[in-house]
């Protein structure tokens, strides 16, 4: 967020609307942008519509947030770039300025691949944001499920080494 | 899940929500403004 707002104007200048958008109410995002005090507009999708409508949302974190993702939309509505991370606690803005520069020469420019990932290693940087959100921000049923998840593995897996003795 | 999402080239679905200002706000509307737009999901307070 605070990458995006660094080039406010570079982005504004290429005729480009900025709009942030997550499922947060406008209260959330009121005082995000009182913290942040953020140059573009904050889009509140408290039902999670939109979210769902570009098949973002993560259902299984917090009752349904977005996964992060970006979408350059050209004025003609047809998607020009997009971007999707789901570790990703920053977004790289050089792709997109780069290509805002080729578009503003070229409307007929079209990026040559989607920069979509399809497995996702999260680097140190993310796993230290991980540890530190569940510490500082996991609610109990969070806390729940990470300390639950390894024992129902091990009871899935000695359940599968059990089966061939229960034949006997 | 992944493919589903909309691709380069496709047309952005439409849509409308509210701005944190209680304004509202139309994709359709702000793209016929005559600007692009840069769509930013992000995960919220969290």
């Amino acid at each position: 967020m605070a990458e995006i707002k660094s080039q406010f104007e570079t982005i504004s200048d290429y005729q480009t609307t900025i709009c942030a958008i997550s499922v947060d109410s406008q209260e959330q995002s009121h005082a995000l942008n009182r913290d942040l005090e953020l140059p573009f507009q904050l889009l509140c999708d408290t039902g999670k519509k939109t979210t769902n409508l570009y098949q973002l949302l993560n259902p299984h974190e917090h009752g349904g947030i977005a996964y992060p993702g970006i979408f350059l939309i050209k004025k003609d509505g047809v998607i020009g770039y997009r971007s999707l991370d789901r570790t990703a606690q920053r977004v790289n803005l050089s792709e997109i300025l780069e290509y805002l520069k080729e578009l503003a020469q070229n409307p007929d420019h079209q990026m040559k691949s989607t920069s979509s990932k399809g497995l996702i290693i999260p680097s140190v940087g993310s796993w230290l944001q991980i540890g530190k959100n569940m510490v500082m921000r996991g609610s109990l049923a969070d806390w729940k499920h990470y300390i639950l998840y390894p024992l129902f593995l091990a009871r899935y897996l000695l359940g599968i080494a059990k089966r061939p003795d229960d034949k006997k | 899940m992944i493919g589903s999402i909309p691709d380069i080239n496709e047309t952005a679905p439409d849509f409308s929500v509210l701005t944190e200002s209680g304004a509202e706000f139309n994709l359709n509307r702000e793209l016929t403004a005559g600007n692009h737009v840069l769509l930013v999901f992000y995960r919220g307070h969290w």
